[in-house]
């Protein structure tokens, strides 16, 4: 066999050559196929004017290029776990911001449309990630400030082993620590749980909490207050009642021995008198 | 073994008897530390019924010697009072 090779190496190193160059020409021939039917689609779209036509040139344009969602969430968004849930909402978004490239392409300028629409279509999924994925919204410069906030630190703990603290992060991102403090917040507010959520899944659980949600577990701190005040309450009644049941000797040596009460005579105006003589 | 309790802002049984003397009612320390331990009783017992405790009499006495005890009675005298004057 390695003597057959040995022998018609040059053959097969010239068919080696051959093949990749035809699959080459090939690969840019649908290549330039494909993109000038795109541009002549643009072509076709642009000198449309309002109307069902218009519309129909733009939903092909968009059928062609739905991939390009596609492959921009599989680029940028599916690593993340979080996204498993919402990933049908992300491509409706992505599909809005692909829109919105078609009818802004300016295929003059010579650019490719994948180029572009890519930028519009990670705008609109962003978008929709900042102002409505989240239940609790975050303006949009502390979410941008926090996604730097997250990258700075990972990198700040490669190299020093250990994790920034607010005033190194502070001083990293160029911002007061107040904003610190709101980017801290804003991470805490990502982490919301239902009420309702069952703890099946928590670890450690027994089949007696299999039927527990996260309510059934949450101390009802609110409802003991209510109860602490309810006694605090009555024992100021309770207290005040036996004030008025105490002879005049006994309250005015109980609020002289508190400092509760210092004049003895109050608003007694013959007691006064008295003392003055 | 004898305690003595630390009231801040209050008077002492002395200062407390020469103001309550010179205001018709003469006493001397003594009878200040025993009519204001008779009033602290009637307040603690009406405090426990509250609660639903019953206790002997020489719980109470204990109790009422404890600086714990006066400690919060004061808080409790002050809105209690606020109170009572409201009312008035």
């Amino acid at each position: 066999m390695s003597e057959w090779i040995a022998k018609n190496k040059m053959k097969l190193q010239t068919s080696v050559t051959q093949s990749t160059t035809l699959l080459s020409s090939l690969h840019q021939q649908s290549n330039k196929n494909l993109g000038d039917d795109i541009i002549n689609l643009f072509i076709e779209y642009e000198g449309l004017k309002d109307s069902p036509e218009k519309t129909k040139v733009k939903n092909d344009i968009i059928a062609k290029n739905e991939k390009l969602v596609l492959f921009v969430l599989s680029q940028y968004y599916n690593k993340r776990k979080q996204f498993e849930n919402i990933k049908e909402d992300l491509v409706q978004e992505g599909t809005i911001g692909l829109m919105r490239a078609v009818e802004r392409f300016d295929w003059k300028r010579g650019n490719k449309f994948s180029t572009y629409a890519i930028w519009w279509i990670r705008q609109a999924i962003n978008k929709y990630l900042m102002n409505g994925y989240e239940t609790i919204r975050t303006a949009a410069h502390i979410v941008t400030l926090r996604n730097k906030a997250v990258r700075l630190s990972r990198k700040f703990e490669k190299m020093e082993l250990r994790l920034p603290t607010d005033e190194e992060l502070a001083e990293m991102l160029g911002v007061d620590d107040n904003i610190i403090d709101s980017i801290n917040q804003s991470i805490k507010n990502q982490t919301i749980v239902s009420l309702d959520e069952n703890l099946k899944g928590s670890k450690g659980g027994s089949s007696s909490t299999e039927d527990m949600t996260l309510y059934d577990v949450i101390p009802a701190n609110k409802v003991v207050e209510a109860e602490n005040s309810y006694f605090s309450k009555m024992l100021v009644q309770s207290i005040s009642q036996t004030l008025g049941s105490l002879t005049d000797k006994e309250y005015k040596i109980v609020m002289l021995r508190y400092g509760i009460f210092t004049d003895p005579c109050g608003n007694n105006e013959e007691c006064k008198l008295q003392k003055k003589e | 073994m004898m305690q003595y309790i630390t009231i801040e802002d209050g008077s002492d049984f002395r200062e407390i008897s020469k103001v309550m003397t010179e205001h018709g009612y003469t006493m001397n320390h003594a009878t200040a530390r025993n009519v204001l331990l008779g009033a602290l009783k009637k307040i603690a017992t009406n405090i426990l019924g509250v609660y639903n405790i019953s206790v002997t009499e020489e719980n109470i006495s204990g109790l009422l010697k404890s600086q714990q005890f006066q400690d919060s009675i004061v808080d409790l005298l002050y809105l209690a009072n606020l109170e009572t004057v409201r009312e008035n």
